[in-house]
């Protein structure tokens, strides 16, 4: 990091004396604070409780590629307003790839039991409804939730944030006792957690014992 | 509109001139693999138990793969880098279609970026860059200054294949030494054959251990993969129309980062909300897949050129189509770089639109419709791409995007498919000649010619392979250059006859357990690999006009179909060690009693009586007898008589629930087991050998049926379904049903491995036609029974005769 930072100065200096408005690589990533609200569809009644995913995605382009990467993700809880609130953050470059992220855009994903997306009602005003559908389709719905977070499931990104999710969705699915899918999918939620929390390869050995569907490659 | 800069150091100069190469982002990479894979062979045949490989494992091979260069071999291990866009559970990301998209996911590494740098072999690889291909012009990526970059850019056909650019088309037999791409068509070959032989292409020894070859399967699978992305990125037209989108500042010379891919990002991994067009919050609908149907090929290049060359404008291959069809951003209508699609404007019908955008619903887009499918080819826009106003100009939005997706991404998905299929089309087999004692043929039940070498291996008890001398590449013998003419008229084409010796040394540990593995020649590939697992067990009892034969729907060595006598009901076939016993109606054509029990020797064709029975139905044979069920001499009671199968003399029998008579019911005991099922008045009985009875199961649907068992489940049909006990008769699951078109389950057999369930599949005289399925019966490394809601369908493919009944199915319960 150290090293980044001499780098990027000495950069910086070099650039300052030829007038071309390039954007510069930086020695940091930041975010800017922005909140936020959750309320009922229809009702508008603020919500409680909801956990908002925020994952704030950037263009990465090499001389060679270009592609969207999530470099940063953090989670909030909103209040009995139904405001969350992210506030404005800033970490070191810690890998090379950092350098060149050019922000797109922040991703918001909204988690609360038995609840659904709805719309965006407005700049930073959410909607969230009650989901219709039984507890086979619940359970898919949350699977995709799963795994429409996990392009933020980095270390570099922070991964670590995303706990309280996983715990959320397992919590919720455990619950779902009257279908097969259940046990399956609280399996997957609990991968999520080993993964973050022990690293991918034992994560991934311990998320293959439980389902008893593992062996020597048989 | 490119400007033109001039400035002071190197550095800035190769930013400026360099452009980026950019295909479908990883997620749409990922899902479109996905589909494409479930539709192939890997899912939808017997394929991966053809290839020994479990289909019921969730690490069937393992967590580790090989990166080859030349001789050197280095082991790589999967990352959680993939995990962040393959959309599977965390606990199947080790199986072999998350492996094949682990290959389409890392196809995009490149150095600098956040995919992980481990490369062992190339410190410094721009994938990305060979992902282009221009078919008109027959040529890689091409924008001046790229050379600075990398000197040695490959056609996505070459770097695909594993060839030059030179010879992709021309001699795309000729592997590129030294390549740097190590995950080639001619890779996953190699890998494919040190997976199920053990050796590489110079005979040596590189992976006899299961785990070692496990790690070879990886490597085939992850780099399909690899190759499936390139056929993928065929369906971006920006990748077929030499248009750079790197997103890299500065853009007027290097293009805006894709639109298109991002948007079709988004609608793949199922975002809701996009910006997009200046307007916030556009709902999208998911990805549509489609069903396209894509032309089937004879050489690998086929799928991404035809006829390279002006005969692109008409060619088959997947970039044919693409640039040929759409516009890109950078190459719109009037570009005139191609001259397809039309560059005159008045080629076009033009459609001019309201109501499209739902904050500005009186704002008209004007679209210019064409193409053979009518799409929205392009919009007529006072902006070009770079944001400059400029007359009469055409620009490409989501509604342009739309109509070129729902036909791309279903293409893309259809050629992946057919490309894991063709290059897992070889199908072998290896069977008893009936013309010459102690000989075999090999068949080939693909539609081209086979020539080359064909080995035999077995696994000695540690489970490392061997090769069974006097076969193989290098045996002097004639299994070392062999020539299988193709299939044809439904029946596989034969080679000249074989001979081999079984193996002592080590003893093998399934004797007549085999691996046929054939490499050379199969049609246009000069260096093809196909196997397959011999030794898998299941005879058939199968009425065939007239006559009940006994035939083998194996790949057993010394297998082979053997008429018997003509008989009304033949029923109950048991099998054990290469023997088989079947109760059979005596008095020919009529439904009476008594019956015969007898058995047959599957290799050596002997048939004996063994016992009159009054009315027997049932025979089940384990390794400490025989036992069929029966009506005692009032026929008021079902018994089941214990039989020796040596001599055939009864040594016991004992009532199966006194007062209740159905027929002769079914009856089943596993190899070694201490239980025996009967099922018989629509009731499911369990006994010990002894006969005290355990349990009692009612509700067996219609009448009596079938009973099977393995070690520690017994299976009874239940209408178009399949239900599991265990042998306390507590009902375990309802296994599903298969496939649609079942009608009615006939048979059923399980092993300790596996349930094949007979079905009738068309009930219309005189064409019967029935299909055996197989499913794994799922156990753990200790060997208990895991969950049966994990056990997959798969259809072995074949049908039985054309008279359906009497119909009985065995496997062999000694192996």
């Amino acid at each position: 990091m150290k090293l980044d930072r001499k780098l990027c100065m000495g950069f910086m200096r070099a650039l300052l004396t030829i007038s071309i408005g390039i954007s510069l690589p930086g020695c940091s990533l930041t975010g800017e604070a922005f909140s936020g609200y959750v309320l009922e569809q229809g009702t508008e009644s603020p919500i409680e409780g909801a956990i908002v995913v925020a994952g704030w995605k950037g263009h990465v382009a090499t001389w060679a590629h270009g592609r969207t990467v999530c470099y940063h993700v953090e989670t909030a809880v909103t209040d009995s307003n139904g405001r969350f609130h992210f506030p404005a953050w800033r970490k070191d470059i810690s890998e090379k790839w950092q350098k060149n992220v050019r922000f797109e855009r922040v991703s918001v994903d909204i988690y609360f039991p038995a609840y659904e997306l709805s719309s965006r009602l407005s700049e930073g005003v959410y909607s969230l409804e009650p989901f219709v559908g039984g507890q086979k389709k619940r359970i898919e719905y949350l699977k995709e939730f799963e795994i429409s977070l996990r392009g933020c499931r980095s270390r570099s990104a922070g991964e670590s944030s995303l706990i309280p999710v996983y715990r959320a969705l397992y919590n919720e699915v455990k619950g779902l006792d009257k279908v097969d899918e259940a046990e399956s999918a609280a399996n997957a939620f609990l991968a999520g957690i080993d993964v973050i929390e022990l690293g991918y390869d034992e994560g991934l050995r311990r998320a293959v014992e439980r389902t008893g569907r593992n062996g020597e490659g048989r | 509109m490119k400007h033109s800069i001039h400035v002071t150091t190197f550095t800035l100069f190769s930013n400026l001139v360099l452009s980026t190469a950019n295909g479908y982002e990883l997620g749409t990479h990922a899902r479109l693999t996905q589909v494409a894979v479930e539709k192939s062979v890997v899912s939808q045949s017997t394929l991966l138990a053809d290839l020994g490989i479990s289909q019921t494992r969730l690490d069937p091979v393992g967590n580790t793969y090989n990166d080859m260069s030349g001789s050197l071999v280095r082991v790589r291990q999967v990352s959680s880098f993939e995990a962040r866009y393959i959309p599977l559970p965390d606990e199947e990301m080790l199986t072999v279609p998350a492996w094949i998209m682990r290959g389409a996911v890392r196809e995009d590494d490149s150095t600098g970026e956040d995919n992980p740098q481990d490369d062992p072999f190339n410190s410094k690889l721009y994938r990305p860059l060979n992902h282009f291909f221009d078919p008109i012009n027959n040529r890689p990526l091409t924008v001046p200054g790229i050379g600075f970059l990398d000197a040695d850019i490959h056609t996505a056909p070459a770097w695909a294949t594993g060839t030059t650019n030179d010879n992709t088309f021309s001699r795309p037999n000729t592997a590129e030494s030294d390549r740097r791409n190590h995950f080639t068509v001619f890779d996953a070959r190699e890998a494919m054959y040190r997976a199920l032989s053990g050796r590489n292409s110079e005979g040596e020894v590189v992976a006899s251990s299961e785990s070692d070859r496990n790690q070879y399967w990886a490597t085939t699978f992850r780099s399909l993969g690899n190759v499936v992305h390139l056929i993928q990125d065929m369906a971006q037209p920006q990748h077929t129309r030499n248009d750079q989108h790197a997103g890299k500042f500065p853009e007027f010379l290097t293009g805006h980062s894709s639109v298109y891919e991002k948007y079709i990002e988004a609608r793949a991994t199922g975002v809701e909300l996009f910006d997009i067009d200046g307007q916030q919050g556009v709902a999208l609908e998911r990805l549509r897949y489609g069903e396209y149907e894509a032309p089937t090929f004879d050489k690998f290049s086929d799928f991404w050129s035809t006829s390279p060359g002006v005969g692109a404008s008409s060619g088959r291959g997947l970039a044919d189509y693409s640039n040929r069809s759409f516009f890109t951003a950078g190459q719109n209508l009037g570009s005139g770089r191609y001259a397809l699609p039309s560059n005159n404007a008045d080629d076009y019908t033009h459609e001019s639109t309201e109501d499209l955008l739902p904050r500005s619903p009186r704002k008209r887009i004007n679209f210019l419709r064409g193409g053979p499918e009518g799409i929205r080819m392009t919009t007529e826009s006072l902006f070009d791409y770079f944001l400059f106003n400029t007359p009469r100009t055409y620009s490409l939005n989501r509604f342009n995007y739309n109509d070129q997706a729902d036909l791309l991404v279903p293409r893309a998905i259809a050629y992946s498919k057919n490309l894991i299929d063709y290059f897992f089309r070889g199908k072998i087999d290896l069977e008893a000649d009936p013309n010459s004692s102690g000989a075999y043929v090999v068949k080939n039940y693909g539609m081209e010619s086979m020539r080359g070498a064909f080995g035999l291996y077995y696994d000695d008890s540690s489970g490392q392979r061997h090769l069974v001398p006097g076969t193989g590449p290098d045996s002097n013998s004639d299994w070392a250059d062999l020539a299988v003419p193709p299939a044809a008229n439904s029946n596989p084409g034969r080679s000249a006859p074989l001979t081999f010796q079984e193996p002592t040394n080590p003893p093998p540990a399934a004797p007549g357990k085999y691996v046929l593995v054939f490499r050379g020649q199969m049609g246009e590939e000069a260096d093809a690999v196909v196997g397959r697992v011999l030794g898998d067990a299941l005879y058939v009892l199968e009425g065939d006009g007239g006559v009940t034969r006994l035939s083998s729907y194996s790949n057993k060595v010394n297998s082979f179909s053997i008429p018997v006598r003509y008989r009304y009901l033949t029923t109950g076939l048991s099998v054990y060690g290469g023997r088989a016993f079947y109760s059979v109606n005596q008095s020919g054509d009529t439904y009476s009693i008594p019956n015969t029990l007898q058995q047959y020797g599957v290799s050596d064709a002997t048939l004996t009586d063994l016992a009159v029975l009054e009315y027997g139905n049932g025979t089940a044979v384990y390794s400490g007898g025989l036992i069929s069920t029966d009506l005692n001499e009032t026929a008021t009671e079902v018994m089941l008589r214990h039989f020796d199968v040596t001599t055939g003399n009864e040594i016991g029998s004992f009532s199966s629930n006194p007062g209740l008579n159905n027929f002769g019911g079914y009856v089943d005991v596993a190899a070694n087991s201490t239980h025996i099922a009967t099922t018989h008045n629509e009731h499911l009985f369990i006994y010990t050998k002894s006969g005290a009875q355990i349990a009692v199961a009612d509700g067996i649907n219609i009448a009596t049926q079938d009973v099977t068992m393995n070690s520690d489940r017994v299976y009874v049909i239940d209408g178009v379904a399949v239900r599991s006990y265990d042998l306390n008769g507590i009902r375990q699951a309802n296994l599903s049903p298969g496939p649609a078109d079942w009608f009615y389950i006939e048979a059923i057999e399980a092993t300790d491995k596996r349930l094949y369930v007979v079905t009738l599949k068309s009930f219309s005289a005189p064409d019967y036609k029935l299909h055996v399925y197989a499913r794994e019966v799922e156990r753990d490394a200790e060997g208990r029974l895991v969950d049966e809601r994990y056990v997959y369908q798969k259809a072995i493919d074949f049908s039985l005769g054309a008279r359906w009944y009497p119909l009985s199915i065995g496997a062999d319960r000694a192996l």
